[in-house]
């Protein structure tokens, strides 16, 4: 373990002269009080900090404590209850009663439903219902387990005031602490609660007793109190775990767990405010969700799976979390209403009342169906590894799931598109055809995916074979992305494309930007196959064009001709020059190309890549 | 509205077109005036090198030759159009090309009818409809399929035209799409199964789409459409029992031919009448 900095240097003579005061104090308050506190009184923040020596010693206890088994559960808020089932293929279990917080799931796969001034605590591999307690007015914030107690946070709507709970297997109360301050939510572990609370701190409390055996100073907005994987962690926007160096959490040199997710659709936020209560929300902001948890290896912390996942209503996705890459994708039959991170992969819950797994890699894995519309879930998944089967490249689900968003999935499809072109994959290429003309997808996608397209330079067989494509009134078959193919084409010097492009400069239902796109790349590919087509479209346009772009459009086959027309094509391009007919700026260029040059030029081709009507090159 | 009216115009066109079939025979039968070399020289000369009112003028004259004269002229047409040439010139050289009605000109028209000025397709689409020969079914059947309505309506007119019976599935196909000019031309063109598939489209397709088709029917000979095809015709019409179901059937007995065929004018009579058409079997043919 490295030295913590020199400000708040533990082992300095200060520090160490203030922990030795520190444990003066405690010694003297224990034995005062008879067993009394690290403070006069719990969830009160005139305290001193003690340097972390408490939640240290309280570490140092917790070391090889027992712990109850992890089960994975996911339960859902149905119309008159709960829903749920043990993760990853347990069978689906009922519970009736009101629901007005979103359950939560401690460690070990205890359920706690708040709703109707009660909370239940449900066995979640069954459904069995453990406890009930009454709450009156406060409400369900969270709620964790250690096997043989139980903790609840309780909290009102409008108001700072909360109370704290802990419960034992019989249903009877052992702890009952009011707070004037907002309580976050907690985690348990071998009779001794985590209580986050005053946006600073995290009390440690005997749950038997309610004394505070340690307090935690952390600058980092500790509103949960987390058991994932056998680890406990503490934060809002980043994470403290509970460790060894966890004495060192106020000079930030606890052992930390951070992440910064990339812009995403909806801006979905991570983990949120714990001191919020977890009202059950059928609005479209529960749709949009971020999912990340810390992997402890050693005394390093990573990203779970190297990856953090999000949903945004019925698309799914992972990132990578070193550079923010999209790793994989899905689209959901139903929106997504909640989800959780698992120690390896993602577990999401749609309203239809299906499980989705996926693994660290996006691969998916059966879940059950908990077979009724849901309007919240949540996934208590810390210790579950998630393995998948294969759903083909990156590129095909992005594919499979542009087939099945709806067309106001735009944010979505925008992120989708961007990544696609980042494949190197040649798939893509077909898929960004066919979503360059795809009318369920928005204009600014399919520019998008056109803009991509035309920077391909793979997958030139799906490319030749769109340009046969024509716009046909009778199938209803619209024209390829034409000046993103002659792009891209064009850039990879592949001359099969000649004939498709030069037949697509005499479609009129081809856009004018694609045509001048069409019209450039045959400067290149051009060859004396497609003369034909050049000077239909020269004699067709040289004297009507009415439009700089069509302008352009005929000085680029005027190149063309002069390049592999002959002696005839010349003639063609100087017949032009001469006629008083033909359009002026069109004159002017061709009589540009068509003018002597002064000395050997360039390659053909380098020559052909020249803006029309620019000078030739010096050799 | 838009579609009714083009509906009429169609079928008028279409009516003319059956009762007058002798007007265009008449035309080639003109004696075939002498060709004046020097003066088609004189023409080409200026299409050449004139300005665009020299271009202007020298398409008048050309499209005024007929006979053995219109074949030349149509040449020196058609060299223009292969070189290009402003808006108003090539308009004026399409109708000049669609006058002078030589095939040699289909393959030097049939590229502007995908030009992308309006006006240029659709005087090319026209002019095809004269040119005639199997490339210009080719191109017509081809522009039923392209982006452009107006062309669209004058290429399934020009295929009527030409009687161009293999592009009766095209005119189908473009039928139910808004192209009411494709029911007079199929009326002007189906043959036996094809005319029972576009009567079957009564009561599918608005009335005023399908007079267009059926009234071509109704007119031409009975070797084409036969008597009881007719017959069977009148006697739907006439169960429609609707006011334009009526009105329909006056015009067509108003213009059907005086020496036309006994027992289609006798079913005509019946169905106006509101009677039914059921000349007995035995009866066919004999009433004169």
């Amino acid at each position: 373990m490295s030295e913590p900095g020199l400000g708040s240097n533990p082992t300095s003579p200060r520090a160490r002269v203030r922990s030795l005061l520190a444990l003066g104090l405690l010694a003297l308050a224990t034995g005062c009080g008879g067993g009394g506190g690290v403070a006069p009184s719990v969830f009160e923040p005139g305290w001193q900090s003690d340097a972390g020596e408490s939640i240290a010693r309280v570490e140092a206890k917790l070391r090889g404590a027992p712990r109850p088994p992890e089960l994975a559960v996911v339960v859902g808020v149905t119309a008159d209850g709960v829903v749920g089932a043990e993760l990853p293929s347990g069978s689906v279990w009922r519970h009736a009663g009101p629901v007005d917080m979103v359950p939560s799931v401690a460690a070990d796969g205890v359920v706690f439903v708040g709703g109707g001034g009660k909370v239940v605590a449900l066995e979640g591999r069954s459904g069995k219902p453990l406890w009930s307690v009454d709450t009156g007015s406060l409400k369900l914030r969270g709620g964790a387990d250690d096997g043989k107690l139980s903790v609840l946070s309780l909290g009102t709507e409008r108001a700072s005031k909360s109370r704290l709970l802990v419960v034992n297997r019989a249903g009877g109360t052992v702890l009952d602490l009011s707070s004037s301050t907002e309580l976050g939510r907690p985690a348990a572990r071998a009779g001794i609660g985590f209580i986050p609370w005053g946006g600073q701190y995290v009390s440690a409390l005997e749950l038997a007793s309610g004394t505070e055996l340690g307090r935690l100073l952390t600058r980092d907005i500790p509103t949960h109190a987390l058991d994932l994987a056998g680890h406990l962690y503490f934060g809002q926007f980043s994470l403290v775990r509970l460790d060894a160096r966890i004495k060192y959490a106020e000079s930030f040199q606890a052992t930390r767990f951070t992440f910064k997710p990339r812009e995403l659709p909806g801006n979905p936020v991570w983990l949120g405010n714990g001191l919020e209560l977890p009202a059950v929300d059928r609005s479209a902001r529960a749709k949009i969700r971020l999912f990340a948890a810390p992997e402890s290896a050693g005394e390093q912390l990573s990203l779970a799976s190297g990856s953090y996942a999000a949903a945004y209503f019925r698309a799914v996705y992972g990132f990578a979390g070193a550079d923010g890459h999209l790793v994989w994708v899905d689209a959901l039959s139903a929106d997504v209403v909640g989800g959780g991170p698992a120690a390896s992969g993602f577990v999401f819950c749609d309203e239809a009342g299906k499980v989705h797994l996926f693994d660290a890699g996006g691969g998916g894995a059966p879940g059950p169906n908990l077979g009724q519309k849901l309007f919240g879930c949540t996934v208590g998944a810390g210790a579950l590894r998630v393995a998948g089967s294969a759903r083909g490249s990156l590129a095909e689900q992005i594919e499979r799931s542009f087939s099945r968003f709806d067309p106001d999935m735009a944010s979505a499809e925008a992120l989708l598109i961007k990544e696609l072109g980042k494949l190197e994959d040649p798939a893509v290429t077909r898929i960004l055809i066919a979503l360059s003309d795809e009318p369920r997808v928005p204009p600014a996608q399919r520019d998008a995916a056109r803009r991509l397209l035309a920077k391909r330079r793979n997958g030139t067989e799906d490319m030749l074979a769109a340009l046969e494509r024509h716009y046909d009134f009778v199938t209803g078959a619209e024209p390829p992305p034409v000046g993103p193919l002659a792009d891209a084409l064009g850039a990879l010097r592949d001359t099969r494309a000649a004939a498709p492009l030069a037949r697509h400069l005499n479609d009129p239902a081809n856009s004018m930007d694609d045509v001048v796109r069409a019209a450039k790349a045959l400067e290149v590919l051009a060859t004396s196959a497609e003369l034909r087509e050049l000077t239909t479209f020269f004699a067709l346009y040289r004297a009507t064009a009415d439009d700089p772009a069509l302008v352009a459009a005929v000085l680029s086959v005027g190149t063309a001709i002069l390049r592999v027309g002959g002696a005839e094509g010349r003639a063609v391009v100087e017949r032009a020059v001469a006629d008083p007919l033909t359009q002026p700026e069109v004159q002017r260029g061709l009589a540009t190309l068509a003018a002597p040059k002064p000395s050997k030029l360039a390659t053909p081709v380098a020559d052909s890549q020249a803006p029309a009507g620019a000078k030739p090159k010096k050799p | 509205m838009l579609v009714a009216g083009r509906a009429v115009l169609t079928l008028c066109w279409v009516l003319s077109g059956v009762l007058l079939p002798g007007l265009a025979a008449a035309e080639k039968a003109k004696p075939a005036a002498s060709v004046n070399k020097a003066e088609l020289a004189r023409q080409k000369q200026l299409l050449e090198t004139g300005n665009e009112a020299d271009k202007l003028a020298a398409l008048d004259e050309l499209a005024k030759q007929t006979g053995a004269g219109a074949a030349p002229a149509a040449a020196i047409v058609n060299e223009l159009l292969g070189r290009g040439a402003s808006l108003a010139v090539l308009t004026r050289a399409l109708a000049a090309a669609g006058t002078l009605a030589q095939p040699a000109s289909t393959a030097a028209v049939a590229p502007y009818a995908r030009h992308r000025a309006s006006e240029l397709r659709v005087a090319a689409t026209r002019a095809l409809a004269t040119t005639g020969g199997a490339d210009a079914v080719t191109a017509l059947r081809a522009i039923l399929h392209g982006g452009d309505r107006a062309s669209r309506g004058f290429a399934a007119s020009g295929l009527a035209n030409l009687k161009a019976k293999e592009a009766v599935p095209d005119l189908f196909a473009v039928l139910a799409k808004d192209v009411p000019e494709a029911a007079g031309a199929i009326g002007e063109l189906c043959t036996g199964a094809d005319c029972g598939k576009f009567v079957a489209e009564l009561g599918r397709l608005p009335f005023d789409l399908m007079q267009t088709g059926l009234g071509p029917i109704l007119l031409r000979p009975e070797t084409e459409v036969s008597e009881q095809f007719k017959l069977d015709l009148l006697e739907r019409l006439r169960k429609l029992q609707t006011e334009e179901g009526r009105k329909f059937l006056e015009t067509i007995r108003a213009s059907y031919p005086e020496k036309g065929n006994a027992w289609v004018k006798y079913g005509l009579e019946q169905a106006v009448g509101n009677k039914p058409v059921v000349p007995p079997p035995a009866a066919k043919g004999k009433a004169k």
